[in-house]
């Protein structure tokens, strides 16, 4: 027995390094959190001293909105679904909160390149901010309901509806910017913890802006949602397979959109934090997401075909693609140059993930054979 | 004396450190019709699986017309003239019988274009020997069962083989669809076509056969000829390892009646479907392949929309829409029909088995874990399930083990009536032992259970009734006093 229990112990160094190993292999946050290390430390070695804090905490306000529409992402992800319609929600959920919030000022427009809105019912900011979730929440639920109710493939449903959200915010709002924001409003964004500094020719220094804080309550949330909630689990359950939930008594559909609900939700969030970001509501909010809101929870380790969620390795995810998008900035490459990286980005990471999974079910396999030999061992002693 | 035309030597094969295979040696002669039966198991369909190329024997050697071959994917198999026909559909849907007859034949096509005349001529002479009466331009989509079966044997005439493998497990057919195959094997006979059934009821093949191998536990335990064939004791020598004692209903109980279904129907496949169980009683449905009896669980289940019909629990009438309602009222069903087992594979174990309970095992939706700690404890304990890892995801589970998952979970919802489909399909004869075993001893505890199968030994080991459904309705009933075990060879024949 003691022989039996002592042997597999005997080459530890090796052995130190074959679980770590093993580790990595099968934890798929691991793998990634190293990638973001790497990439952080470099970003940091590279950048200038002085400006650094200022980076840091800037790439900090990015990485909370694309958390966030990774989570939104991930919301469909998991019940085996997608919403390609994120950027279309959160431009409109943006809009109706700009309006709503937005303060009217008369006739300004000499200075002004764009059409500037001058309406706008100057509601407290926190009335726009629910508006702008209950419009996301709304148009979510629209989306989860005609999947369900028509049957049609979800792939369609959501591309048309990118098309009609979109183009009802253009024709509704005739292509306006709401940029009289109440400053409790873009305070979310410029608020930071400690107070950064940003003063010219001082060494800047970094603070956690609100928005990043208010994105880890919101992982938080999420995490708690699929790890303790029946909701959640029945969410995952829909997403391994619907006819399998269907056979445990779980109203799929009802699941499905719920998960488009917290899906569009979450999107509103994504478009008025870039709101509040930008000091202005607009209907662009959220054209480049698509290719992000995939990249950041495929890279953390999501299942494309339902089932499996990755909250932290999201938010990593989120924070590799920052960087990256960050470095390439300051390099003075154009934005074109981005979208080859961010799509090469995602290629490489399902790549990975392919190795990944035939990697550890080697493993696993590995694993099995050598328990088979100890127990071996064991019966011989 | 004949030509041999396909011969197996010491032919060994290790799956999972399971041996399937153990030093199986058989020869199939030119024109020479072989049956191979065995009870359930994986070891028949190791050997058609070895014959097609899906797997490679660890030991022994396969010879083809006397030369020693390897066949190493499905292609090599073809070329060497061996055919088989699988008992799944390999027929494209959307294309037409002979579009699919002549799908991916180079020698048939004029280059890229296709000799259409020389097809449709070919097909038609196919069908007449199939006595198959259909048009060449019938959508596969269209085609019954039979009709599938018959074209896919279609399909594998085409190619001239030698050797005929019939891969014909799990699939109860009925007198007229036997009585087609038969003729087609009897035409491919005289042809010196060798022919290879693997069956697993003795009686379909029985009289056509030239000789039938019996294969137990992956050994060839038999090899008669013609006349040497005593149907009762190969089934003895099958049957022995794996019988299961009949659960015993006390008087008390039989009169209290628990589900009654009146005229079921649904769309498809339910025409007027009515039977009763009663507490702790065992009734067993089965019917041929494609009969669609797997329906009738579905339709109590919820999963199938009930057209008509009615159906009472404890003498109350019940709506079923859902399969939720279907738990609320106590009726549980798994379902492991076409390779599916119900569970949510990326799930762990813990989760699986707690997935119907978690309104009761949460507050304010939040998942109490001590509680779900304690049912999975108490459930383990109940049916004396050792599950070595219970956070281990249900996929990496063996199949024995991933069926007592599923039947864990469903028996959480504590059932009043239970329903299986095909709950041994698959399984090595200790694991369905053990399966049985555990259903007999929830009827024992009160549960009556709907057994749908295909598999009539094991209907005739633990049933009280057995139901035959065919023609989208129950046609006979067999109860308890004409479940003799050494009838059970004419039931199939008289009733099915």
């Amino acid at each position: 027995m003691k022989k039996a229990l002592s042997k597999p112990s005997g080459n530890n160094a090796l052995s130190v390094l074959r679980k770590g190993v093993s580790m990595l292999i099968k934890y798929d946050i691991a793998t990634i959190s190293i990638i973001f290390a790497i990439l952080l430390a470099i970003f940091i070695a590279t950048s200038n001293p002085m400006r650094l804090g200022f980076s840091l905490t800037s790439v900090s306000k990015d990485v909370a909105i694309f958390a966030i529409v990774g989570m939104a992402q991930m919301a469909t992800l998991a019940v085996g679904q997608f919403n390609l319609a994120v950027g279309a929600i959160g431009g409109a959920s943006a809009m109706v909160c700009g309006y709503l919030i937005n303060l009217p000022t008369a006739g300004n427009m000499d200075v002004e390149k764009y059409v500037q809105a001058e309406i706008g019912l100057a509601l407290p900011w926190v009335v726009g901010l629910l508006a702008g979730l209950a419009v996301g929440l709304l148009l979510g639920v629209l989306q989860g309901w005609l999947i369900t109710k028509t049957k049609i493939n979800p792939f369609i449903i959501s591309l048309a509806l990118i098309s009609v959200i979109h183009g009802l915010n253009m024709g509704i709002t005739q292509n306006i910017y709401f940029r009289k924001l109440p400053k409790g409003f873009t305070d979310i964004n410029n608020i930071t913890i400690p107070k950064a500094t940003a003063d010219v020719g001082q060494k800047t220094t970094f603070g956690f802006p609100l928005v990043f804080l208010i994105t880890i309550v919101i992982m938080l949330v999420v995490w708690l949602i699929y790890n303790r909630t029946a909701l959640g689990r029945k969410m995952l359950a829909t997403g391994v397979s619907k006819r399998a939930a269907d056979f445990a008594g779980i109203d799929s559909n009802k699941y499905i959109i719920c998960a488009h609900a917290l899906s569009g939700l979450l999107c509103a969030l994504g478009g008025m934090f870039t709101a509040s970001k930008l000091s202005a509501a607009q209907t662009s909010t959220g054209d480049n997401w698509l290719l992000y809101s995939f990249a950041a929870p495929i890279l953390g380790g999501t299942l494309l075909n339902g089932g499996k969620v990755a909250i932290i390795g999201t938010m990593i995810g989120a924070g590799i693609m920052t960087i990256i998008t960050t470095v390439l900035a300051v390099l003075k490459l154009d934005a074109f140059t981005h979208q080859i990286f961010i799509g090469g980005i995602l290629l490489l990471a399902f790549i990975l993930n392919r190795g990944r999974e035939s990697l550890s079910k080697q493993q696993d396999r590995a694993l099995l054979e050598a328990q088979e030999s100890a127990d071996g061992v064991h019966v011989e002693g | 004396m004949q030509k041999e035309v396909l011969r197996l030597e010491s032919v060994s094969k290790k799956i999972n450190d399971v041996k399937v295979l153990k030093n199986v040696s058989m020869t199939v002669n030119e024109g020479e019709i072989v049956n191979l039966y065995g009870d359930e198991g994986q070891s028949k369909a190791m050997i058609v699986d070895l014959l097609g190329g899906v797997f490679q024997p660890d030991f022994g050697k396969i010879y083809v017309d006397g030369k020693e071959v390897g066949i190493t994917c499905p292609r090599d198999g073809k070329e060497l003239g061996i055919s088989i026909i699988h008992k799944r559909s390999d027929l494209i849907p959307n294309l037409t019988v002979m579009e699919n007859l002549f799908l991916g034949r180079k020698d048939w096509d004029n280059r890229h274009f296709i000799k259409e005349k020389q097809q449709l001529a070919r097909t038609k002479e196919l069908l007449k020997i199939l006595g198959l009466d259909i048009s060449p331009q019938t959508m596969a989509s269209k085609l019954t069962v039979e009709q599938v079966q018959l074209v896919q044997l279609g399909k594998a005439l085409l190619d001239d083989p030698k050797v005929v493998v019939m891969d014909h497990t799990n699939i109860l057919l009925d007198k007229n669809q036997i009585k087609l195959f038969k003729g087609v094997f009897k035409e491919l006979s005289r042809r010196k076509v060798g022919i290879l059934i693997v069956a697993q009821n003795l009686q379909d093949f029985y009289d056509i056969s030239d000789r039938m191998y019996v294969i137990k536990d992956g050994s060839i335990i038999g090899n008669f000829d013609a006349s040497e064939f005593d149907s009762e004791k190969i089934v003895k020598i099958i049957m022995e390892s794996s019988f299961v004692k009949r659960p015993e209903i006390s008087l008390n109980d039989i009169s209290k009646e628990v589900l009654r279904v009146e005229n079921l129907r649904t769309r498809h496949a339910l025409r007027d479907v009515s039977f009763s169980v009663k507490k702790g009683e065992i009734v067993s449905i089965t019917g041929s392949y494609g009969s669609r009896k797997c329906d009738i669980g579905y339709a109590i289940y919820g999963i199938e929309k009930l057209t008509g019909g009615r159906i009472y629990l404890e003498g109350k009438r019940i709506k079923i829409k859902n399969p939720a309602d279907a738990i609320k009222n106590k009726i549980g069903l798994i379902s492991f029909e076409n390779e599916e087992n119900g569970l949510l594979n990326n799930l762990n174990i813990k989760e699986n088995i707690s997935m119907l309970r978690l309104k009761n095992l949460s507050h304010l939706g939040i998942i109490k874990r001590e509680l779900e700690e304690w049912l999975l404890k108490s459930v383990k304990a109940d049916m004396q399930f050792d599950f070595t890892d219970d956070l281990a995801s249900v996929e990496g589970l063996s199949t024995a083990d991933q069926r007592k998952v599923s039947i864990a979970r469903v028996m959480c919802s504590f059932p009043k009536v239970l329903i299986l489909i095909d709950p041994t399909k698959g399984l090595d004869n200790e694991s369905r032992k053990q399966i049985l075993e555990l259903l007999v001893s929830f009827s024992n505890r009160g549960v009556s259970i709907i057994l749908i199968s295909s598999n009539i030994h094991e209907m005739l080991q633990v049933s009280h009734r057995i139901l035959v459904f065919s023609n989208n309705t129950i046609t006979g009933e067999i109860n308890e006093n004409e479940l003799v075990f050494k009838d059970h060879l004419n039931i199939q024949h008289n009733f099915i």
